[in-house]
């Protein structure tokens, strides 16, 4: 049992919802943003088209991170999600080298969105936010998955664009529509996929 | 490459290991390593004590210093057959425990310690001064680290500033031996920065975007700091000093071992700012 | 850092609505210990199911931005400017509203009522109906500004093809959209967290999209194929698609035309009016049974000819079909080439391939009706409106519509919500068009309030200055827009009017939202005292003398949002209907009240409660037991409670909804499409152009005024705007402004999360320019540059150099960023004010049908 997330670009408006949901539910700091939707340009005008590629943590089946990781906080769970101890980090961001995807994020300072000091919203999320470790996406493993609830982005999508469930329920779609991961050829396995 | 904007599909230079705690600690790694391996070798007492110094303090200030949270420090000893710094941070334990008991008769005013801790001592030693390539090379995301290179370039440099500095220190005959293995190391290292830079231009298309980096945008640090300064320079300086061509005077020596450590830090600079994320899609 | 985590004493879920755009969804909120933690959509509603936007999720930055200025204010220094510190003073409430009641009281005794002027709209709706009942209606203050120019245009013919005066594709059916102007379903637009699932549906479905836009928008990202056009040029693109139809594919719904338009009626080639019956006024039409020219709605006759001239008591007449036809052969796809810059091969493409999506002659059932099915449609928007001959243009886009035959059928162009049958157990509220009779076409259900309008009646009597300063007694078919107030206030003995002295701006940032900030600033100073409710101390507060706070969304009652006009229930087969509620979540910092326990309480210390009281009883058609009784003073929570007893019964009211925030109910088929249940038809030669025509030119020729008549015309067409043609090489670029999924107004900006995107996209704050243009400029990314017009204005940015973008142009977001307040300061300074370039009072910037704004102005770019 695995968990995974497909997400279908051809409804993806890449609107950010989930970005600012992700926020929201996790509380993320200035500068991390665990949940997000990048941006590119491909070809020349007037035959260009930009996409717009929402990026998470992909919970790859040989995390790079889990690797390198010297501490044992990040770890490979047997539910396929990658997650780290914030008690562990000893905050050495090699995890953050090693991923290829850009899905981590250091703490370097205790600032919030208006400086230091907190707002009632961040008084209460930055508990989980202390300086000096190490943060990524969990797929809100904690806030809702332990809940029955589905990630937060997958929650507020507002084209329905993420499904998420286990691996092999999601295989059938995945190969229907010709999914793909990002990366392949690294060797990580991500469990995120996108439908073109 | 469009790094201003974080949202933007693109070639992306890493941002976590750019900064000085991190250079410098790979940098006292290697100039205290090659300082004391060149001086238990060649029996240099000064060098053993300066280079365990050098070693110990240096890289375990900056080492602390880079963590976000240094206070956990222990829990880096967690994981030592598996992550590449796990297994560095026993290693500079080890080196740490052993080294200061390899040491310690120095003190007294006798030799060092000989026989299994000598040679144990030397071993983390030199897993010390290239274990930084090791763990660069581990890094998936970053291609222009994946390169069997970087250890050896990283050992092979920590050597040159460990005989650069013991050429300086030395006596006169031990000198002379100092210096021609210094010019051959800072051949063999211009033979590799020559190559890792081919290695780069030549593999896949995030290694070519750091070799662009480092030739274009880190063309001042690469060409003056290590290049110029941190090679050739001294190759000059000493090369003639081990030819006999000039007197080798201990303030040009000095001179050369100085420009050698700029050297050392300017090629972990460099490396760690060329290492380049390629684009997702 | 707190490291153990308190024991929560508190965790509820509050359902209530999201005011972070004008859409309203419904939405649930997270409250833990009194702290809101979280905000989701209302998986109930139809609006979003469950989703929201970016913008909503980020609501909690707004309620706890420490930035906001949550005490009543006034000023202390009297000198009016941006930058210049007006001396704020903290003052009581009571001081704030005995302030605002004397220089109300006083502004009226000096000039009467029209010298009170309101500005309020889109940022909160629901909150801006306490502005106009209080002003427009308990003061009959009729001048009022609003600051959008998104809707100009596109409301009032929407209106005359729709009766709603919003409309839209039929996502669930349609096949084949063209978006003009628009990202309608992508990024924008009312209804869009509702339309925005249902498009994303249709994409996969196989729906195709093309977008005719400059700027690769999030509508063209999606689309299949991407049109970028030169700015100001979709009126001769539509034309030239209706061409290719018309003359060289014959792809027309003949039937459709006959049955549903008024195409068939008989022409006066000589004076372009429809032949009419005397009497009756009823059109003649031509039917080739006999050969004889008959009224339209002669049960006799046998063959109806859309097409041909004829001669009727030697007269020479021409079906109104026939005149479209002739009218648009300039339009060739070659032609149309070389105004637009779009290929004529792809004119061509898009043409058939719309033409044979529509499927003319196919018909579907739905829950048991038969209906035509053209599942195809033209959509136009604000992109539109930013140019001077809106009407025309939105006209030539939406008459393709018209031409396929899809407008008010399944998968073609419909009302957002044509016909209401109301809640099943009170029958409220409900609404349905009305029939202009003579010559039985549609009339509107009106834009605000579901009132029944009759465009065609307002033309044949209404027509003649009201005294107002928007001159709306002018513009006939200008639904809403009272921009030519801006002129008037500027020269109001050119327009024998008398300058307004009281200001009240209601969520709103007047001198960013129009014309060039300077010139803006001197209209704010022609006003002799201006109060502004608002969040926060925005660019136009360094000319307020009284500052209110608002309380936050998540801390006030509104009206209830969901209105119960066509604005905001965007349907269709499948969406229920949904009426909701916005209560407060958390406490009011500071106690500021909400924009309705304002003017509520204002009102009661003007001792005009009755008057307000049936102001709201008109507005939300409070009757019988449920009206307000006029003498009485009610608490705002006890309006709402009559507001919502009125519509769904004695057991559901305020309370009832405060605990289950919604109601919904099924939307009925009949509610949805018009055609073929409402025998009726809409009009395609539009004859009452002319018959305005003639009404505007006497009363502007009586009034002594300036005005333009020439888009008054039967037909639609394309007209250069004012800066289409480049006078000096020189300045060769147009600059252009779009929004995106998380973007509205300036206020936004502020958001911290909202801004932390912004800041990361390349796109967000800077100047894009396309390749080849950079290159040929010898300009590159990172460049600062200064964009000067040739009326002498400027604005200054960072480049990006782009491909999604057309050569001529320059693109930046929002258009009226670039805040200057040093109380808004994560909103300070970013962006680029594109409109700042534009010459804010100049009337050869407007249209004078319906008040677009041409915002088009060449520029050059000069390396700062």
């Amino acid at each position: 049992m695995s968990y995974c997330m497909v997400i279908d670009l051809k409804r993806c408006v890449g609107c950010h919802a989930c970005s600012a949901a992700c926020k929201a539910e996790n509380g993320t700091p200035p500068g991390n943003t665990r949940s997000k939707v990048m941006k590119k340009e491909i070809g020349k005008y007037p035959e260009v088209r930009r996409i717009s590629i929402p990026m998470l943590c992909m919970q790859c089946e040989d995390p790079a991170c889990v690797a390198v990781c010297p501490s044992g906080a990040t770890v490979k769970r047997e539910d396929g999600i990658v997650s780290i101890d914030k008690e562990k980090c000893i905050g050495c961001r090699a995890c953050i080298i090693a991923c290829p995807y850009g899905a981590r994020y250091f703490r370097g300072n205790d600032l919030g969105y208006f400086g230091k000091d907190l707002t009632p919203f961040e008084e209460i999320k930055y508990r989980n936010q202390p300086k000096g470790v190490v943060d990524k996406c969990d797929f809100c493993l904690e806030n809702r998955l332990a809940q029955g609830l589905e990630p937060a982005c997958v929650q507020t999508c507002v084209t329905k664009a993420r499904y998420f469930g286990q691996k092999e329920e999601l295989t059938e779609l995945i190969v229907s529509r010709k999914g793909y991961q990002l990366r392949p050829e690294l060797g990580t396995n991500p469990s995120v996929y996108y439908l073109p | 490459m469009n790094d201003q904007y974080s949202l933007y599909i693109d070639y992306r230079p890493q941002k976590e290991w750019s900064k000085a705690p991190m250079m410098l600690e790979m940098s006292f790694g290697a100039i205290g390593g090659g300082l004391f391996l060149v001086s238990a070798l060649l029996g240099l007492n000064t060098g053993i004590i300066l280079g365990f110094l050098l070693l110990v303090v240096g890289k375990g200030v900056f080492l602390l210093a880079d963590l976000g949270k240094p206070e956990r420090f222990l829990k880096v000893l967690a994981k030592p057959f598996k992550s590449w710094i796990s297994f560095g941070a026993w290693v500079f334990l080890l080196f740490i425990l052993f080294g200061f008991f390899y040491c310690l008769p120095l003190l007294t005013g006798s030799g060092p310690g000989s026989g299994f801790l000598k040679i144990f001592t030397i071993i983390l030693a030199l897993i010390l001064i290239t274990y930084d390539g090791f763990f660069l090379a581990a890094s998936k995301g970053i291609e222009a680290w994946n390169s069997g290179l970087l250890p050896i370039l990283y050992g092979i440099s920590g050597l040159t500033a460990g005989t650069g500095i013991g050429m300086a220190m030395a006596a006169n005959e031990q000198a002379q031996l100092l210096q021609q293995i210094n010019a051959v190391l800072l051949i063999v290292l211009a033979f590799l920065v020559f190559s890792y830079v081919n290695f780069l231009r030549k593999s896949t298309l995030g290694a070519r975007e750091a070799a662009k980096l480092l030739l274009e945008d880190l063309k001042g640090p690469f060409w003056g700091g290590l290049v110029g300064a941190g090679i050739l320079l001294p190759l000059l300086l000493v090369g003639l000093a081990a030819l006999g061509l000039t007197a080798g005077s201990s303030a040009l020596m000095l001179l050369a071992a100085a420009l050698e450590i700029c050297g050392v830090f300017f090629l972990r600079f460099v490396i760690l700012r060329a290492g380049v994320y390629s684009p997702v899609i | 850092m707190t490291a153990v985590k308190e024991k929560v004493k508190e965790d509820v879920w509050i359902p209530t609505s999201c005011n972070m755009c004008f859409n309203s969804c419904n939405i649930r909120v997270h409250r833990v210990d009194g702290v809101v933690v979280k905000i989701e959509g209302d998986p109930r509603s139809p609006l979003g199911e469950g989703r929201i936007c970016g913008k909503g999720n980020a609501g909690i930055m707004q309620l706890y931005d420490p930035n906001r200025k949550t005490k009543p204010m006034k000023r202390t220094n009297p000198e009016k400017g941006i930058g210049i510190d007006p001396g704020w003073v903290e003052i009581s409430w009571e001081e704030a509203y005995n302030i605002l009641q004397s220089e109300l009281e006083k502004a009226i005794a000096k000039k009467g009522p029209k010298n009170i002027c309101h500005h309020c709209f889109i940022t909160n709706f629901p909150g801006t109906f306490n502005a106009i009942a209080f002003f427009g209606m308990a003061l009959e203050a009729p001048n009022f500004i609003i600051p959008d120019i998104c809707g100009a245009a596109i409301h009032g013919i929407e209106g005359l093809l729709t009766s709603g005066c919003n409309a839209a594709p039929d996502y669930n059916y349609c096949k084949y959209i063209i978006q003009f102007g628009s990202q309608a379903g992508t990024a924008t637009r009312h209804g869009y967290n509702m339309t925005v699932k249902r498009f994303a549906d249709a994409r996969v479905r196989g729906t195709k999209l093309v977008s005719v836009d400059p700027h690769m928008s999030a509508g063209p990202e999606k689309a299949d194929i991407w049109l970028p056009i030169r700015p100001g040029t979709d009126a001769a693109l539509a034309l030239s698609i209706a061409y290719v139809l018309v003359h060289e594919l014959k792809i027309y719904d003949r039937e459709y035309l006959k049955k549903y338009t008024n195409a068939a009626s008989l022409v006066d080639v000589e004076t372009g009016r429809i032949f009419r019956e005397e009497g009756t006024n009823k059109p003649y039409v031509w039917d080739l049974s006999d050969s004889s020219a008959k009224v339209f709605d002669d049960p006799g006759i046998g063959e109806l000819a859309l097409e041909g001239e004829y001669v009727v008591n030697g007269k020479t007449y021409k079906t109104g079909f026939q005149m479209y036809a002739e009218h648009i052969k300039k339009y060739t796809p070659e032609e149309a080439e070389k105004i637009t810059t779009i290929p004529a091969a792809k004119i061509r493409q898009v043409a058939k391939e719309f033409g044979e999506a529509a499927s003319i002659g196919s018909t579907i059932v739905i829950d048991g009706v038969e209906m035509p099915y053209r599942p195809a449609c033209a959509d136009s928007f604000s992109g539109i409106s930013r140019h001077k001959h809106g009407f025309l243009s939105h006209w030539a886009i939406l008459s393709l519509n018209t031409l396929i035959g899809s407008v008010n059928v399944p998968g073609g162009f419909i009302a957002y919500a044509p016909i209401s049958l109301g809640f099943p157990e009170t029958g409220r509220p409900a609404w349905k068009p009305t029939i202009w009779e003579e010559e039985n076409l549609l009339e509107s259900c009106g834009l605000n309030f579901t009132e029944n309008l009759s465009t065609y009646r307002h033309i044949r009597e209404g027509i003649g200055d009201k005294g107002d300063m928007a001159l709306f007694g002018l513009q006939p078919l200008n639904e809403l827009d009272p921009h030519f107030l801006y002129i008037t206030q500027m020269n109001p003995e050119k327009y024998g009017r008398e300058k307004m002295d009281f200001l009240f701006v209601y969520a709103g940032n007047p001198i960013k939202n129009w014309g060039n900030h300077n010139e803006m600033a001197e209209f704010l100073k022609s006003f002799d005292f201006i109060a502004g409710m608002d969040l926060y101390l925005n660019d136009s507060s360094y000319f307020y003398d009284l500052y209110l706070p608002e309380a936050s969304y998540l801390e006030r009652y509104d009206f209830p949002p969901t209105l119960y006009n066509n604005h905001r229930t965007n349907g269709g087969i499948g969406v229920p209907w949904c009426w909701g509620i916005r209560q407060p979540v958390v406490e009011s910092r500071d106690n500021a009240p909400g924009v309705g326990d304002f003017f509520n309480e204002l009102a009661r210390r003007m001792g005009i409660t009755d008057k307000w009281n049936k102001a709201l009883n008109f507005i939300w058609k409070m009757e019988g037991e449920n009206a307000l009784k006029p003498d009485k003073f009610y608490t705002f929570p006890e309006i709402l409670d009559h507001i919502y007893k009125n519509w769904f019964g004695p057991n559901r009211g305020l309370e009832w909804f405060k605990e289950n925030g919604l109601i919904t109910y099924p939307r009925k088929v009949e509610e949805v499409y018009l055609f073929p249940q409402m025998q009726t038809r809409i009009p395609f030669y539009f004859d009452f152009m002319l018959e305005a025509k003639e009404k505007v030119a006497k009363e502007v020729e009586r009034m002594g005024i300036p005005w333009e008549l020439d888009d008054y015309q039967p037909l639609p067409d394309w007209k250069p705007c004012p800066d289409y043609e480049i006078h000096d090489e020189e300045y060769d670029l147009l600059p252009i402004y779009y929004t995106n999924a998380v973007n509205v107004d300036t206020w936004m900006l502020h958001n911290a999360w909202i801004n932390e995107i912004n800041e990361s996209e390349p796109y967000g704050y800077n100047i894009e320019i396309n390749s080849e243009t950079a290159k040929a400029k010898g300009l590159k990314s990172g460049d600062k540059v200064i964009l000067r017009a040739a009326n002498g204005y400027e604005v200054s940015g960072r480049l990006i150099v782009v491909e999604g973008l057309h050569p001529e142009c320059l693109a930046v977001g929002g258009g009226c960023w670039d805040i200057k307040s040093d109380y808004m300061p994560t909103a300070k300074g970013k962006g680029v004010s594109v409109n700042n370039l534009i010459e804010a009072f100049n009337t050869k910037r407007l249209c004078h049908v319906s008040s677009t704004f041409d915002q088009c102005v060449r520029v050059k770019v000069i390396k700062a």
